[in-house]
């Protein structure tokens, strides 16, 4: 909470002494969603104990099509909208009443803040049932989740290699390794292509552009890919001919409507590639709050981009937001 | 013959494997310069300049090809012949070239160019066929 709450807001207590005494801004999370079941909506309201000693759940609800509806209160008190007013259940302060589905839902999301470092060396293997259904922000576990995407479906992790080879043409595979000394790493191994045999790069010879964009390729081709995936700066250490590629898989997997992708980057080229209407603009006002906004949306950028390019349109300074007085 | 190809596709995208392939397939005296231009959208815009460009450096023509679908169809629609006609007849004026020149053609392809070769290379084959000159695309 010390970390991620605005801290240009004053955080007074409220209810001191009593036993409910807490902070006054809490932390509101709103989510719509939609599973296979259907569509739901969840709000959440955490708040810090005293002293920053742990955090709380305040407020909770939830609704669904499938008529799932409750709410729970800053007690832990969950109450169903369907059922009498004196049949409750009781929650611990940090537990969340969020259903199993509805929380896969959000636990599945991807977000990656690729560190070539981490991902090419071993780290430590975990038991899973079917594989590694996550990849760590960091990647770290690339070479395990890898594994897990070619036990449950050989095929995508072909196709994983195939992109790969268009990216470097001499690559021949790539190998998740296992070791075993005090206890289980895995690391990846990629098979280059030589005159007479195979040439063995460890993972952590291998370029930092090669193995982000390996990373990148096995999230969007998981054969059960997440429902959102999140990456910073996905243009790092990638040459403009593997930016197209990324993109072209990025709109393979929007258009199949299994995932939802936002990317922050900072590059002119990697803008030029996206409509206009995909993009949000962050900045920061003048009191230090941060502002986003759709450059889609002022009539000035929009007559702006019949003539150039978005990246273009950002190199210039073309994206001026239109401050209403 | 040198002959110039401006077409939307990455550095090193399909199109500029597949066009100097197809080329060199339909005559093999044919030189392919390919420009690729990223998406329609800085196709339509840049192609005029890139089109001065190749026929002041030898094309003896060149040949504008890009598809009538946008890559990014639930934003960009589904796209209008007629419109990216006048959009690239604009960029060709802007250069200075006459829209007319009859060493620039236009060919707008009406599904991706890829899945067309990948789908019917015996339709492609009859296509480009005449009669006394049989093309085979494998």
């Amino acid at each position: 909470m010390d970390d991620v709450w605005n801290k240009g807001a004053r955080h007074n207590m409220k209810g001191f002494g009593l036993a409910n005494e807490t902070y006054a801004n809490p932390i509101r999370f709103s989510l719509a969603g939609r599973t296979r079941l259907g569509a739901f909506k969840t709000g959440m309201t955490v708040n810090a104990k005293p002293g920053l000693n742990g955090f709380l759940i305040q407020e909770e609800s939830v609704a669904s099509d499938d008529g799932v509806k409750f709410t729970r209160d800053r007690h832990g008190t969950v109450k169903f909208a369907d059922k009498a007013a004196t049949e409750r259940r009781r929650v611990e302060p940090g537990e969340s009443v969020l259903p199993p589905k509805m929380r896969e839902f959000v636990s599945r999301w991807q977000f990656l803040s690729l560190l070539p470092d981490p991902m090419g060396r071993p780290a430590p293997k975990k038991m899973t049932s079917d594989g590694e259904m996550v990849l760590h922000r960091d990647g770290s576990n690339l070479a395990q989740y890898l594994l897990g995407i070619r036990h449950r479906d050989p095929a995508a992790f072909d196709g994983i290699v195939e992109a790969m080879q268009f990216v470097l043409d001499y690559a021949r595979n790539f190998e998740p390794v296992e070791t075993r000394e005090i206890q289980p790493t895995m690391y990846l191994k990629m098979l280059e292509e030589a005159t007479d045999k195979a040439i063995e790069i460890p993972g952590w010879l291998i370029s930092t552009g090669t193995i982000r964009v390996l990373a990148l390729l096995a999230v969007l081709r998981n054969p059960d890919p997440p429902p959102l995936i999140v990456v910073e700066e996905v243009e790092n250490g990638l040459d403009p001919r593997t930016i197209h590629l990324l993109l072209d898989e990025i709109r393979s997997t929007v258009q199949a409507g299994q995932s939802q992708v936002i990317l922050t980057t900072h590059s002119p080229y990697l803008l030029d590639l996206v409509p206009i209407q995909t993009l949000v603009l962050v900045e920061r006002e003048h009191g230090g709050d941060p502002v986003f906004w759709r450059p889609a949306g002022s009539e000035e950028v929009l007559e702006w981009a019949k003539s150039f390019a978005p990246g273009q349109l950002y190199t210039t300074g073309r994206f001026r937001r239109e401050v209403k007085s | 013959m040198k002959v110039g190809f401006i077409v939307e596709c990455g550095p090193e995208g399909a199109e500029t494997k597949v066009i100097p392939y197809l080329a060199r397939m339909l005559d093999n005296r044919i030189e392919p310069d390919v420009v690729p231009l990223e998406r329609k959208p800085v196709l339509k815009r840049e192609c005029g300049g890139w089109a001065k460009a190749l026929l002041e450096r030898g094309c003896s023509c060149v040949l504008i090809i890009w598809d009538l679908l946008p890559d990014w169809g639930e934003y960009e629609g589904k796209g209008c012949r007629h419109d990216d006609r006048i959009e690239i007849a604009e960029s060709l004026k802007g250069a200075g070239l006459k829209p007319a020149d009859n060493r620039i053609r236009m060919i707008c392809i009406e599904k991706m160019l890829e899945a067309w070769l990948i789908a019917d290379e015996r339709a492609l084959s009859a296509f480009l066929s005449a009669q006394a000159h049989p093309v085979n695309v494998p």
